[in-house]
């Protein structure tokens, strides 16, 4: 039965609409400014009201984009907007498709027909440089070639994999643009596909499909002030970037002396903010006497104290500024996601493939030891060439530290380094905890080939070069790229992310992460299960790293489809559930672990995991049954179970079970603020009982506890 | 390349094809959407039917001005009413509260615009589209251009949100 809220929101759907009120009111001229704007600003303006999703705009403050005074036109764009231009041909020969953006061109290559009874034979792909193709946000896209091209379909990559796309097309257009990515535009690591239908010259039909990956433009941010602009009559703050504002932060409360204030419409999954590495912050306001800033990386403990320059580029996170004012204190969080000073489009692969590092590349280390590529036969390597002044280096050179960390595929990572560098490149290494070698190179950058720092290569075990990238990379990168490295070019790219997109697939081998790392918020994992071979397979699980396993068995509704799967923040195991002889589900022997950083930047759980050290935990065993009803407080019910601990003074649902009621019963312990256990109870008729549990030594439980006699009624 | 990008059905939906809008449809659209998109937005603004109007009203006259270069009209107007009325609601608040004439509710549903004026905005928008439009969760996702995950994310929470201030009470169907 609906519930009565759930009726009155549907009878909504009867309430009458002022429509003639709302005709006249339409047909008033907008009170939107993008009319008046000048005609460039208006481009901007028009592409991102058109597509710019109002959540983004709320939770940016770019809602000026669609109206309201000052509405800013984002970063300045350096240069005219990038064209790309598809060129299509057909001759008797057959037929091709060459893609140029920015002057570089990246050759398509069509695939076989799929049906013959669907002209639907051409499937853009370019293996060297991935599926999806980088291209710059406000590229204008121009077809070229004899051909007439009648309709452009585009939409979410991701959802036409998995079957169930819907077209947002089309666009009527025989020259469509790109302008309006379908998503956000900060949102880099998306796929938006595009199908392109008319006739070929000889008037066969054409049928193009291929996918781009939006990128910044070349938009150099380099050096951009960050400026906070505080008015605490008002508990306003106002963010400003490179001069323009970007959004008004308020709805406050005053609390005594202290007020937090959130971003108007943060939220978690919303886009963050773009602020550039090495911006420099500024706070000014009246009345105020000092002032902190700080930015807390998403995966917990680093975070830098007072900083006064955005350090490098870590992704979304949040800045943090502290305030004294005269007649009290505040704290503002800001979202925002922290980009490389100037992105990178991919680089044409077929000119820089030859000037790459040769696989005897040799010299001597950081740290004083001889080093050859050539050592290092059969395996796939990283080699990245960097320097210590850059910022997007740093954080390339993290990313393939994690890396070489977490993959199963055991990449060789080495890092090259000039000669004139090497003293602070040695500091810069340190710093950042680089573990792989770095070689000085004997001959100076110039004679690399390179012309931007970092410059990434990803070599096969055979020295073959199967992905560069003039640039900093992200995780999604190496991931393709590594992939195609130990596998070779022919196998399937595993699909990376870098979301809270967790591709798994159950197989007789235990489970197959088809996505080796993934970074989610607290909210939720989202995990898109695929069939897979294993038999007997119930569910796929996750757990915290360094939880021990315990039935668990509820973590998701099957193997195949797709569910959301809320854990605590840290590290995440996954690995496939069977059904045990016992008729319990137990984890399969033989899983495949990924890490899945899964983190909180809402504090939007409460501690579950019990603060003690993990070896002091001791177990419960289930206890008898209490009876219980659906009108009784559950939590009261498991207070009363809990009667042996001495005397626990609080028990709560732990932070996922608020958000997922019926999925898992557990129960978080808390004396005098601390969590001193964490429970598991399940219901069943009209019953309640402890399952298993854990609970630190000393807190006045111990093993083979059985609760229930102690209970006093 | 997976099967599902291989496959005609779904790489080629031609049933999608069909479905152009071109700039001189959009007194069509009104026709359909508009009464839609007023009552999703008045639920979204917690009962101000006069936000709502102007917002709804405001949506089609900017889609009117750029008719040309809408390509997904309805999606469209949808994100900007959600815009013009955040805007709004986040104007009033900033310059103390409600305007003094704005309409009161109904008595039946004041309790359950009062609720939906509690939870935050992506999730009163979800749970409008969701309940109101009775609209799928793909659907839900395609207007608000975001992920069905998080669609569902948010159903879950704003079910959550709203049981907690409405109470689990059950009617017949």
């Amino acid at each position: 039965m609906p519930k009565r809220w759930e009726r009155e929101l549907h009878r909504l759907s009867d309430v009458p609409a002022p429509i003639d009120d709302i005709r006249a009111r339409s047909e008033r001229p907008s009170a939107g400014h993008a009319a008046s704007l000048p005609p460039a600003r208006q481009r901007v303006v028009a592409g991102v009201v058109a597509f710019g999703v109002f959540l983004a705009a709320a939770a940016f403050g770019w809602q000026a984009f669609s109206g309201g005074e000052g509405a800013p036109a984002g970063p300045a764009i350096d240069g005219d907007w990038p064209a790309a231009t598809i060129t299509l041909t057909s001759d008797g020969s057959g037929k091709s498709a060459s893609l140029s953006i920015g002057g570089r061109t990246q050759r398509g290559e069509f695939g076989a027909s799929t049906s013959p009874d669907e002209p639907y034979p051409y499937v853009w792909s370019n293996p060297q440089i991935g599926r999806a193709i980088a291209v710059p946000i406000g590229a204008e896209l121009r077809v070229d070639g004899d051909v007439h091209i009648k309709e452009v379909l585009y939409g979410n990559a991701d959802e036409l994999d998995a079957g169930k796309a819907p077209d947002s097309g089309p666009i009527s257009s025989e020259q469509p643009t790109f302008r309006e990515p379908y998503f956000p535009v900060q949102d880099q690591t998306r796929r938006e596909y595009w199908k392109l239908f008319g006739t070929w010259a000889d008037g066969s039909v054409l049928d193009v499909y291929f996918e781009v990956r939006w990128v910044e433009p070349r938009v150099d941010l380099t050096d951009t002030s960050v400026d906070i602009v505080l008015a605490p009559e008002t508990l306003e703050a106002e963010l400003l970037y490179g001069g323009q504002r970007l959004g008004t932060m308020g709805d406050g409360s005053y609390g005594g002396m202290s007020v937090i204030l959130e971003w108007v419409g943060y939220d978690a999954d919303t886009v963050y903010f773009p602020v550039a590495a090495g911006s420099t912050i500024d706070v000014v306001g009246d009345d105020l006497e000092s002032w902190t800033t700080r930015v807390e990386r998403r995966q917990g403990a680093e975070s830098f104290e007072a900083i006064d320059r955005i350090p490098d580029a870590m992704g979304p996170t949040t800045l943090r500024l502290s305030v004294v004012w005269g007649d009290g204190s505040g704290t503002f969080r800001f979202p925002v996601e922290i980009v490389e000073p100037r992105s990178t489009t991919d680089a044409e692969p077929a000119a820089i493939l030859e000037q790459i590092p040769p696989r005897s590349f040799a010299g001597e280390t950081l740290d004083g030891r001889p080093l050859d590529l050539g050592d290092f036969q059969d395996r796939a390597i990283i080699a990245v060439a960097w320097e210590s002044s850059c910022a997007p280096c740093r954080a390339t050179l993290n990313r393939i530290q994690t890396w070489t960390e977490v993959s199963r595929l055991g990449p060789v990572a080495v890092g090259i380094v000039e000669r004139a560098d090497a003293d602070k490149a040695r500091r810069t290494a340190r710093d950042l905890g680089v573990s792989f070698p770095n070689v000085i190179a004997r001959d100076d950058r110039d004679r690399w080939g390179i012309d931007a720092m970092p410059s990434v290569w990803v070599m096969a075990p055979d020295g073959t070069v199967v992905a560069f990238r003039s640039g900093s990379v992200d995780r999604g990168w190496l991931a393709d790229a590594v992939y195609r490295a130990a596998f070779g070019a022919a196998s399937e790219p595993t699909e990376t992310s870098s979301s809270d997109v967790l591709r798994v697939r159950c197989t007789d081998e235990g489970v197959e992460i088809l996505t080796p790392e993934v970074e989610a918020q607290a909210e939720g994992v989202h995990v898109l299960a695929e069939p897979g071979s294993a038999e007997h397979a119930e569910a796929i699980e996750l757990r915290p790293l360094g939880w021990p396993m315990v039935n668990f068995s509820s973590s998701s509704s099957g193997v195949h489809g797709e569910f959301a799967r809320q854990v605590p923040p840290g590290d995440v195991i996954v690995a496939c559930v069977r059904e045990g002889d016992t008729g319990r589900l137990t984890v399969d022997p033989r899983p495949t672990e990924a890490v899945v950083r899964v983190t909180d930047p809402n504090g939007f759980f409460t501690p579950w995991i019990p603060t003690c050290p993990l070896e002091q935990h001791v177990a419960f065993d289930a206890g008898d049954p209490v009876p219980t009803d659906a009108s009784e407080d559950m939590d009261d019910t498991v207070r009363r179970l809990l009667v042996g601990l001495s005397p626990p003074d609080s028990v709560a649902p732990a932070g996922y079970l608020r958000a997922h009621p019926a999925w898992d019963p557990l129960f978080s312990v808390t004396r005098s603020g601390e969590v001193i256990g964490s429970v598991w109870v399940e219901r069943d008729d009209g019953e309640a009982r402890i399952t298993s549990g854990f609970a630190c030594a000393g807190s006045g439980v111990e093993e083979g506890l059985d609760p229930y006699p102690a209970w006093q009624g | 390349m997976t099967e599902a990008r291989l496959s005609p059905e779904a790489a080629h939906p031609r049933s999608r094809r069909a479905r152009e809008v071109g700039p001189s449809d959009l007194g069509v659209i009104f026709e359909t959407h508009a009464a839609p998109l007023y009552r999703t937005i008045l639920a979204y603004t917690g009962g101000r039917a006069d936000v709502a109007e102007d917002a709804v009203g405001e949506a089609f006259a900017r889609a009117t001005a750029q008719a040309e270069s809408l390509r997904d009209p309805v999606a469209w107007l949808y994100r900007v009413a959600f815009n013009v009325a955040n805007d709004e609601l986040r104007r009033e608040r900033r310059h103390g509260g409600e305007a003094p004439d704005v309409p009161q509710p109904s008595p039946e549903v004041a309790g359950l615009f009062d609720a939906l004026k509690r939870l935050p905005p992506r999730e009163r928008a979800v749970m409008a589209l969701f309940y109101v439009l009775d609209l799928p969760v793909g659907e839900v996702a395609a207007r608000l251009g975001i992920a069905s995950p998080t669609v569902r994310v948010h159903l879950t929470r704003g079910r959550r949100h709203l049981a907690t201030l409405l109470g689990d009470d059950e009617v017949d169907a």
